[in-house]
């Protein structure tokens, strides 16, 4: 009995939670920018801090509900911790929503900028990971945009969680993971600001994907190439977005699928010392709009335009994939799709040989496409509408 | 230093000579045969009081024979007494009626047997006896020439009608609830158990108070062992004074030191039938409406009379409530105060920053905030209880009005502080049972919510389910159903299983298998006979 009590104290005093910090004493910290000085090689971290009482229920203050505060040091750290020379609170990183990093730092590797988010405790793995686009970091959590949330990191938070499948995204925890591994480089989504014509003159666009070799930033792919990665690794948003298609019943008309249920394979063959993959990617989907008008005689002849729209569909598959495993190979040499995680599954003796020099060796290697579209409804109306 | 040895001293001596006196039991020996003797005797040792009243007379039985009753004031049936003895005994023709048929020896068993027209007479010989009786309001005759007496049961006292309890209230079921007669408490018991098993006795406790405590139980369900051992604790009390029920409890308890109560109480005659029927045993002190049963199980606190009595899906959905509230209202604050000032990573960001909207203006810390805001809540509701009836609804609105509205707006605590505590308030409402033990847990995860976070709650409910586990009511596990496991005990613990299926009494209390029904009590379809077809 003694002793149980004696271990119940240890248990109760020994240890315990330790960092006790009051609601009032931190500074929530929901998004951070980091660029580069260009003349003196500092980090500038620019920390964007909510200011709760802007935010309060019962008597919010006219204030702006954020505070955007920019310092520098020679590491990342060092310039986070100096905000506390300026900024009233104490940064807590814990909800930060994403990390937007420098297009000029990205290409000088980003595991090294990343380490300190690593080993601290607070910076969590699904922060969103996002490469600035011809513009500096801190300018995007600056901009002057319209949007509905008050605070820009949830507008940004928003913006990535919705993105369809133009638009590639990864969290810091994939992006470590992929890049410390041999068998598949990573794809950061692209935030980059847009002009426009009428206020506020600009606003952030979220589309596009930033491939990495390794963890150095190597180019982007455009909209329609990210479409064609989403098909081959059939994984992220890609059953949101849509695809539109030249009309079979009408010249210059199109019709448009939504997109559902992108999944894919990718399986490697191995012959002799040739190594080749094919990739079978398999699409539901959904006639969302239709502009030729017509009227089908009967049901063979809906039946064969499905047919019909499929066969479309997968050809733009193949041609979208084509686009962006070709892109990969001949401009990036690097293996964003995982073709060497397929082949280290399937064939790991293989792969040990090659794994060394994967880049080169998947810069040549051949694949075929093999689409399979099943065109599933067409929502509400059956066929397409004839005006009388 | 002496000074202080030297008070010591005459307490201890005080102890001494005050424990003799308790210990001498004073003893007024046998009645004399002589009524003026026994008058004396009764004067001397109740004539201090004026509530005492004597009423001397003659009985003309072939001769003259001096006679007199003695009863206390406002105990008893005064109309009753003139009724069916004054005017009984006093009658001019009780001598003619049985001059000649009865001998002149036996004027006291004519009397008795004859003359006095009430349905509770015993005789007896003890002056001790007959002071006691005298003192619970009953009267007694002394008649000259005779060495016993006759009491008679005359008591007639006000006492409030059977009302609906104020502590336990419900929707369907019986709305009676007990009263402070004991032997009205007993009758209503015995009303919803028509049955010759039901039995009960009765014994007096209270040097002093001399309370009459009756125990409860059905004999062949109760185990007899836990009567025995109810009996024996009840014998070994020995204090003075026992004014209500919780002061057995607290002489009989098994863990005195625990703040969870082992002994039940209730004021609804249906909850202390339905206890007897699975076996426990019914404590019933005069003067109290609270009637106490053992053993007790944490699962009663759950429970309510109307589980039973309604359908299972909502005994069942009830039952579950009880136990989410049970958790709410000792955890909420503490969750809260290490939430805000321990892991604000844990909620949702949009929830953090309207968390930190709310304490942007509150000048204290989380844990001062929520021991402020549930320390006045047990403040209002302290009021509320001891506050005269009239006042009770002003202190409500005041209450609701300054923590609800002022001190938020007066930036004393914040508008989550205050949600919480509601909460905490309301969901206290729901395990009244528990009201005690909960206000102490919930202080103490509190506490160790604002020292050690989340660590500091898990240890906190990890010692209190220790705890917990280690106590006994009677015998029984005070986690059972649950902790040791009983299969059939838990078809009515967490869920409240149909009727149909709860076809053993429970084994924590039993202790042995006993089967309260068949095994075919499932309603179902009628069977129709294909033979006789409907026409």
């Amino acid at each position: 009995m003694k002793k149980l009590v004696i271990v119940l104290f240890c248990l109760l005093l020994v240890t315990g939670c330790w960092d006790r910090r009051e609601l009032t004493e931190i500074g929530i910290v929901s998004a951070l920018a980091i660029d580069k000085n260009p003349d003196t090689g500092d980090f500038e971290i620019t920390s964007l801090f909510i200011r709760p009482s802007a935010e309060s229920t019962q008597t919010p203050s006219p204030e702006r509900p954020f505070l955007l505060v920019t310092t520098t040091g020679k590491t990342i750290i060092e310039a986070i911790r100096k905000s506390s020379q300026t900024t009233d609170r104490e940064g807590f990183f814990a909800h930060n929503k994403v990390i937007i990093i420098n297009e000029q730092i990205a290409k000088e590797g980003l595991i090294p900028v990343m380490d300190t988010f690593q080993r601290g405790k607070d910076i969590r793995g699904y922060v969103w990971l996002c490469i600035a686009k011809g513009t500096e970091a801190k300018n995007v959590l600056q901009i002057k945009s319209d949007n509905i949330s008050r605070i820009p990191a949830n507008y940004l938070n928003s913006l990535i969680e919705n993105a369809e499948e133009e638009a590639a995204k990864i969290n810091f925890l994939t992006y470590n993971k992929e890049a410390l591994s041999e068998e598949k480089d990573p794809v950061a989504g692209v935030l980059s600001i847009e002009k426009i014509e009428k206020e506020p003159f600009e606003r952030v666009k979220f589309s596009g994907g930033a491939v990495f070799q390794k963890d150095k930033l190597k180019g982007f792919l455009t909209e329609r190439e990210t479409r064609g990665y989403h098909f081959v690794t059939g994984e992220g948003p890609a059953n949101q977005g849509v695809i539109s298609l030249p009309s079979v019943l009408e010249k210059g008309k199109f019709v448009t699928i939504e997109v559902r249920n992108v999944t894919s394979q990718i399986k490697p063959e191995v012959k002799g010392n040739q190594i080749s993959f094919t990739i079978e990617v398999k699409q539901e989907g959904r006639i969302a709009e239709q502009q030729a008008t017509g009227q089908f005689k009967d049901r063979k002849e809906q039946v064969d335009y499905f047919r019909k729209i499929e066969e479309e569909n997968k050809k733009r598959i193949e041609e979208e994939v084509n686009l962006v495993v070709k892109k990969a190979q001949q401009e990036f040499q690097t293996d964003i799709f995982g073709f060497g995680r397929a082949l280290n599954k399937d064939y790991p003796d293989v792969w040990n040989n090659v794994k060394d020099n994967w880049d080169e060796r998947f810069a040549d290697v051949p694949y075929t496409v093999n689409a399979n579209v099943d065109i599933t409804s067409s929502l509400l109306l059956q066929g397409p509408l004839e005006p009388k | 230093m002496l000074k202080k040895f030297s008070f010591t001293k005459t307490i201890q001596s005080y102890k001494a000579s005050s424990s003799q006196k308790n210990s001498s039991n004073q003893s007024y020996g046998l009645i004399d045969k002589s009524v003026n003797q026994n008058l004396n005797q009764i004067k001397n040792i109740l004539g201090k009081s004026i509530d005492v009243k004597y009423r001397e007379f003659e009985v003309y039985y072939q001769t003259s024979i001096s006679v007199f009753i003695c009863f206390i004031d406002g105990l008893v049936n005064e109309d009753y007494i003139n009724v069916h003895l004054v005017k009984s005994l006093m009658e001019p023709n009780f001598a003619n009626n049985h001059a000649s048929s009865l001998p002149f020896e036996n004027v006291l068993s004519v009397v008795k047997k004859r003359i006095l027209t009430s349905s509770s007479i015993e005789e007896i010989c003890s002056m001790d006896d007959v002071i006691e009786r005298v003192l619970s309001g009953e009267t007694v005759i002394f008649i000259d020439g005779y060495d016993s007496a006759l009491l008679v049961s005359t008591q007639g006292f006000e006492s409030r009608n059977v009302e609906q309890p104020e502590t336990e209230s419900n929707v369907r079921g019986s709305r009676e609830g007990f009263n402070e007669v004991l032997k009205v408490n007993t009758a209503l018991v015995r009303r919803k158990i028509n049955n010759p098993n039901l039995v009960f006795e009765s014994m007096k406790i209270g040097k002093q108070t001399k309370t009459n405590v009756r125990i409860g139980y059905i004999e062949g369900i109760a185990n007899q062992k836990v009567v025995e051992e109810v009996k024996d604790r009840l014998n070994r009390i020995d204090t003075d004074i026992i004014l209500e029920s919780g002061y057995i409890e607290q002489y009989i308890e098994d863990n005195p030191y625990s703040i969870f109560p082992t002994i039940a109480n209730s004021e609804k005659p249906d909850k202390v039938a339905a206890k007897l029927l699975e076996g426990r045993i019914a404590i019933f002190c005069d003067g109290t409406p609270f009637v106490l049963s053992v053993p007790h199980l944490f699962v009663e606190t759950l429970q309510a009379s109307e589980d039973y009595y309604s359908r299972p899906y909502l005994a069942s959905l009830m039952r579950l409530l009880r136990i989410f509230a049970l958790f709410l209202t000792v955890g909420t604050p503490a969750l809260f105060v290490a939430v805000a000032s321990y892991h604000q990573e844990m909620v949702p960001s949009l929830l953090l920053t309207t968390m930190a909207a709310a304490e942007e203006k509150v000048p204290f810390p989380v844990f001062i905030e929520a021991l402020m805001l549930t320390i006045v809540f047990e403040l209002l509701r302290e009021a509320g209880v001891r506050m005269p009836r009239p006042v009770g609804s002003a202190i409500s609105i005041v209450g609701a009005l300054v923590i609800g509205e002022a001190a938020v707006t007066a930036g004393l605590v914040s508008a989550p502080m205050v949600i919480v505590v509601a909460l905490t308030a309301i969901t206290g409402f729901v395990v009244t049972a528990l009201s005690d033990a909960v206000i102490i847990m919930r202080f103490f995860l509190l506490f160790l919510a604002a020292a050690f976070g989340f660590y500091g709650i898990l240890m906190g409910t990890l010692i209190i389910l220790g705890h917990m586990c280690s106590l006994r009511s009677f015998g029984s596990p005070y986690l059972a159903p649950v902790g040791p496991i009983i299969l059939s005990g838990l078809k009515d613990s967490v869920l409240r299983m149909p009727l149909w299926l709860l076809n053993v009494r429970p084994l924590a209390i039993e202790w042995r298998k006993s089967k309260r029904q068949g095994r075919d009590n499932k309603p179902e379809h009628p069977k129709v006979n294909k033979g006789e077809g409907q026409g």
